[in-house]
């Protein structure tokens, strides 16, 4: 019987073939990286503008020059808050599925919670100097791992299902506890005395994972405004 | 643990892919030329064996369509094996091959009887009586077109063609499962036909191939072949370096399962067979002695398997923290499912639809999706036949039939596992 014939050459063809698709195929998620670090480089440039300028007013505000001049504070805050919140959450997505520019997205990563933290503090201020203006509720919310907090998605879930209903009203800002890049995170930890997970600072009082009715409780009390207060009601029951 | 399950994707992704690339490269560089096709000055003696198992359904149909082919009577002898019917298989096979002789005295037909013992010893009764040259087997619920047989022939160039298999359709597809597997005969096919240009087929069907008696009966003739006996054959034949070829021309109808659970029990015997006849003839597997098919083709079936349920399994798993997430969100809406939508209606953003792409896998899967709808497309132009058969089928059959194949895979290697044997209903 004859022998049979491989073509080698076909092996090999092929192998090329494979592996340009496939590099293609690399090249663009790793344009899609580039893109993505891009845009949260020029978000977080035009927010820190933003930020500046909501600093500034707060500071103009509390001085001789311009006093109980709270007016237009409140239209940037909302505006800020909305775009932090949002990116913030994509940088969290995009970072897992980081493949090579892992240290650039968590330095923006840095940037972005450093940005939180000190919108938090602004915040506080505000509640301070311009009380009318401040009718919102600020919640610190700290997660960490599945491992460590199985209860997070779900305690996450709930922040979410009454930051839909009271939109502005209600400020979340999310830590990584297990960020530890940034040690400011470290540092609130420390002063709320957190040491389990999911942990919730809610106007400055510590609380453990809330149920929905427990969360709208707290908030049912906070809460001045009629027609919200139907809906933290409702989360009650 | 993300990036694990992103290797093994990358990895199950690339072996596919250099599979359909090798074959594609196969088809372009080799495309079936037109090859002579032989001439009979006279055409040579064949037999046709039916060999038949509670058919009494079909069996009339098939004996028909037999007796009225395209090929001389007296050059033609036909064999009808009952392998112990327990039905009125028996009774109406005769009753046929009555009314066919009275129709054409020529014909050559009989009707051989034995105790139960399978299909492959019902067509090793026929083909201990079989002196011609040519022998064809044909599963008694079956029908070729009437020009089928002498085209089959004429494939036979050289003395080294063992088997030569036609084009198989489905008798009037009328199910959806049906349909579906329309569709899939139409791919198979195209794929064979590329195969079959390296000599890299692995199973000679049951539905008309012609053999060549010598060859068949040096080799040993059928064997149990875990109830896979078509490909045992084909291997066997592979195993001694004899040619497997493809007629394109030839086309036999054939009844497949109508119900997903008949499907599904009928290729869990395919696929259970198929690994148990390769383990039977592992030392081909990866041995460039059998060319391209030892080298390639054969080791790709079990892999196929493998690949199909790591494929299912990642998922799965991928899919279970999407599962687990949005079920925390119901739960926190109390299931109240509308009050959700209006929520998230009233927050909906386009601002990251373009960052949100994932352009590796937009690539990747771009490419796999090219690659598939030319298959189909050559597949159904080789079938001579258009789209128009069923369009529901069709999407079912792109998006949803891997799920129930993968499914059988995973059954399979369950059966192999706990040393199941293989069944045949």
């Amino acid at each position: 019987m004859d022998k049979r014939r491989i073509k080698k050459r076909r092996y090999i063809a092929a192998f090329i073939i494979t592996a340009s698709i496939f590099a293609i195929g690399l090249f663009f998620g790793f344009l899609m990286e580039n893109i993505r670090v891009d845009y949260f480089q020029q978000q977080y440039e035009n927010q820190e503008l933003d930020f500046r300028s909501l600093q500034l007013q707060h500071q103009l505000a509390n001085s001789e020059l311009l006093e109980n001049q709270c007016g237009g504070i409140r239209e940037l805050f909302d505006i800020y808050i909305k775009e932090l919140e949002n990116t913030r959450e994509r940088l969290d997505v995009y970072n897992k599925d980081a493949q090579i520019k892992k240290e650039e997205f968590n330095i923006m990563k840095r940037k972005y919670t450093l940005a939180q933290i000190n919108f938090w503090y602004v915040s506080n201020l505000l509640k301070e100097s311009c009380p009318q203006e401040a009718d919102f509720i600020t919640i610190l919310y700290f997660y960490s791992d599945e491992k460590e907090c199985p209860r997070c998605n779900e305690q996450a879930t709930i922040l979410d299902f009454y930051k839909l209903k009271l939109k502005e009203k209600l400020l979340i800002f999310a830590l990584d506890s297990q960020f530890k890049e940034e040690p400011t995170i470290e540092l609130l930890l420390e002063t709320y005395d957190i040491n389990s997970f999911p942990g919730l600072i809610i106007d400055g009082k510590k609380y453990n994972f809330l149920t929905r009715e427990e969360l709208g409780e707290i908030l049912c009390n906070k809460i001045e405004d009629e027609s919200l207060k139907e809906i933290c009601e409702k989360g009650k029951e | 643990m993300i990036h694990v399950t992103r290797i093994i994707l990358d990895v199950i992704y690339f072996i596919s892919l250099y599979y359909a690339v090798f074959w594609l490269l196969t088809y372009l560089e080799e495309k079936p030329k037109e090859e002579r096709k032989r001439s009979f000055k006279s055409w040579p003696k064949v037999s046709v064996i039916i060999p038949m198992y509670n058919e009494e359904e079909n069996i009339k149909g098939t004996i028909e369509s037999i007796c009225n082919i395209d090929y001389p009577s007296d050059k033609l002898k036909i064999f009808v094996v009952d392998d112990g019917s327990k039905d009125q298989s028996l009774s109406i096979a005769e009753e046929t091959m009555q009314e066919e002789k009275r129709k054409n005295p020529l014909l050559n037909i009989n009707i051989l009887h034995q105790e139960n013992q399978g299909k492959f010893a019902a067509i090793n009764t026929a083909l201990e009586k079989t002196t011609s040259p040519f022998f064809a087997t044909l599963d008694a619920d079956s029908f070729p077109n009437k020009n089928a047989l002498k085209n089959l022939l004429k494939e036979f160039t050289t003395k080294k063609v063992a088997a030569v298999s036609p084009i198989l359709k489905i008798k009037n597809p009328k199910s959806l499962v049906e349909k579906l597997q329309w569709f899939e005969y139409a791919i198979n096919y195209f794929y064979k036909s590329i195969i079959a240009l390296r000599n890299a087929i692995h199973v000679s069907p049951g539905p008309l191939t012609v053999y060549r008696t010598e060859i068949v009966k040096n080799v040993g003739g059928f064997k149990e072949g875990h109830k896979t006996e078509d490909m045992e054959l084909a291997l066997r034949l592979q195993s001694k370096h004899y040619e497997i070829k493809q007629c394109e021309v030839a086309v036999v109808y054939t009844k497949a399962p109508s119900t997903l659970k008949s499907l599904l029990k009928q290729r869990i015997r395919w696929n259970l067979g198929s690994m148990r006849n390769i383990f039977d003839y592992s030392k081909m597997l990866f041995n460039k002695k059998y060319g391209d098919f030892g080298l390639f083709q054969l080791p790709m079936i079990p892999m196929a398997g493998i690949l199909s349920v790591g494929l299912l399994g990642l998922l799965i798993f991928n899919s279970r923290e999407q599962i687990k997430r949005y079920f925390l969100v119901l739960k926190t809406y109390q299931f109240n499912i509308f009050e959700y939508i209006s929520d998230s209606w009233a927050n909906f953003t386009t601002q990251f639809w373009f960052l949100n792409l994932n352009l590796k896998s937009i690539v990747m899967i771009g490419v796999f999706f090219s690659v598939s709808i030319f298959i189909l497309y050559k597949g159904l132009k080789l079938f001579n036949e258009k789209i128009q058969k069923s369009k529901p089928a069709l999407v079912t059959y792109v998006f949803l039939y891997y799920f129930f194949l993968a499914g059988v895979w995973l059954l399979v290697f369950k059966d192999l596992i706990l040393k199941r044997d293989v069944k045949w209903k």
